[in-house]
């Protein structure tokens, strides 16, 4: 693997509390400096990730995501929040919202989000891009190390949509063999991307500016 | 509870196939909002299925139709079409031949019995898992076609004595163990013989084998089979992706589907002008 290998995040994961999402609600309300920036890097990731999910479609989600953001940003700076303790559950909500307009309006084109035709997209953070190439990378790597048993468990459950039954037909083991294998080697891949990845989605700069 | 436990792997996994309630997806969507390591893992899995089942892959390509599959598709149409249905003996046993598609239990898993059982409300599937053999026209064959065994087989396929050919055909994959072709016809002759499971298992190598020219029927046939082992839920899910292979059987299948769906659903679908496949 020629990627350097990053130092580990903390072991112990990080969550966006109440009083942060609150206070980062309120600081991009008053249009403070920066306060954008750290509502884009907390958010982009997961509003990719949840857009991906339910678009299939890596491309769209990509230009749905900014239209998110956007749509969470103008709603924040017109003090449109009711409750900025659960900023994360609304910019969830927007992204839903989005998808199933996109998903209604497949073949036409999209409409903005109500309000946000005339006001300047946020910029996303090129690291997050470079990070889902980065992180396909490592998966592919992560892959290729892991013991071959595991390794056809995946294979036959992504790439020909085998259920777990119907492997366990194929390789003569139980079913819950099979769960076990493709348990273990989900967790192998996913510890090999954490140890060679510095992912901490925007924390590092909030906590710098909100303490 | 830690996240592992309220969002286990496979439910997860299930997330970015895009198979988890709605329910579920925003109860998980709203957690990884707050989660970053539980959104590691999604992305994680994300990755995975982008890496296993790369963009362009044939699910999502219409592909030219084949000779096998006109043929299926004009022999499902056609007026003679011979309808099998499996038929539990009262011995458990299996008999085959040809019969009504609504006169056959075949689909129906055993049911509890004795003054003590409890009354369990069981599905009927087995006019919906009737299948008709794919047609075999041997000027076509390529590579399997040059052995001889597999020639006799074939000749009992068509000949109808569907057991002799599975036996036949099984014979022949001692000798070509990967052969799509020959584990198409014994999957297909094994589910016409009454053995669903040894069908199963026959087409499920078809699948494995990947983008053949067999793996559309193959699937659409162990849908089949999964019908008529009473397993519906299975059976929506292959037919699924028949339909997402986009291919010549994507009607026959959304059909089939809809009705399969209707049925578990307590509803009744009108039959089809047609014969069923």
């Amino acid at each position: 693997m020629s990627l350097p290998k990053a130092p580990p995040p903390p072991s112990s994961a990080w969550s966006l509390t109440a009083e942060q999402q609150a206070l980062l609600a309120e600081r991009v309300r008053r249009g403070e400096a920066g306060a954008e920036e750290d509502l884009v890097a907390c958010f982009q990731r997961p509003v990719l990730a949840l857009l991906i999910a339910r678009t299939r479609d890596s491309e769209a989600a990509r230009d749905l995501t900014q239209e998110v953001l956007l749509g969470t940003l103008l709603a924040l700076r017109q003090g449109r929040l009711r409750e900025p303790e659960r900023l994360a559950a609304f910019v969830a909500c927007t992204a839903r919202n989005l998808v199933f307009k996109h998903l209604r309006s497949r073949g036409r084109a999209l409409q903005p989000l109500e309000g946000t035709a005339e006001v300047p997209a946020p910029g996303l953070a090129p690291d997050a891009l470079l990070e889902a190439a980065e992180r396909r990378e490592l998966v592919a790597a992560a892959l290729a190390e892991l013991d071959e048993r595991e390794r056809v468990v995946l294979e036959l459950t992504w790439r020909q949509d085998f259920s777990p039954a119907q492997i366990a037909r194929q390789l003569g083991v139980s079913g819950d063999v099979v769960r076990t294998r493709k348990s273990r080697a989900l967790k192998k891949v996913v510890e090999y991307v954490r140890e060679r990845t510095r992912l901490r989605p925007g924390k590092d700069s909030l906590e710098r500016r909100q303490g | 509870m830690s996240c592992q436990e309220r969002f286990p792997d496979e439910m997860l996994e299930r997330y970015v196939r895009g198979e988890l309630s709605e329910r579920d997806r925003r109860a998980l969507e709203d957690h990884y909002f707050e989660c970053p390591a539980c959104l590691e893992r999604v992305e994680t899995l994300q990755a995975v299925a982008g890496v296993l089942a790369p963009a362009g892959r044939p699910r999502t390509a219409r592909r030219a139709p084949t000779w096998r599959t006109a043929a299926l598709l004009g022999g499902l149409a056609a007026a003679s079409v011979l309808l099998i249905v499996l038929q539990q003996k009262p011995d458990g046993g299996h008999a085959t031949g040809p019969r009504p598609p609504a006169s056959g239990p075949a689909a129906r898993p055993p049911q509890p019995t004795g003054p003590t059982a409890p009354v369990v409300p069981v599905v009927d599937y087995s006019d919906l898992a009737a299948i008709s053999a794919p047609r075999y026209e041997p000027s076509s064959l390529r590579g399997a076609g040059r052995d001889s065994g597999f020639a006799a087989a074939m000749g009992r396929y068509t000949a109808g004595d569907f057991a002799a050919a599975a036996a036949a055909l099984d014979a022949v994959l001692r000798r070509a163990p990967g052969d799509p072709q020959i584990l198409f016809y014994a999957g297909v002759s094994a589910l016409l013989a009454g053995r669903p499971d040894d069908g199963v298992t026959r087409l499920e190598k078809v699948v494995i084998a990947g983008d053949t020219p067999y793996l559309e029927e193959a699937r659409f046939y162990l849908a089949k089979a999964h019908l008529q082992r009473g397993d519906a839920a299975t059976a929506e899910r292959e037919l699924q992706r028949v339909i997402a292979l986009r291919g010549d059987l994507e009607a026959v299948a959304r059909e089939l589907l809809d009705r399969v769906s209707a049925r578990r659903s307590g509803g009744r679908m009108p039959a089809p002008a047609s014969a069923p496949p």
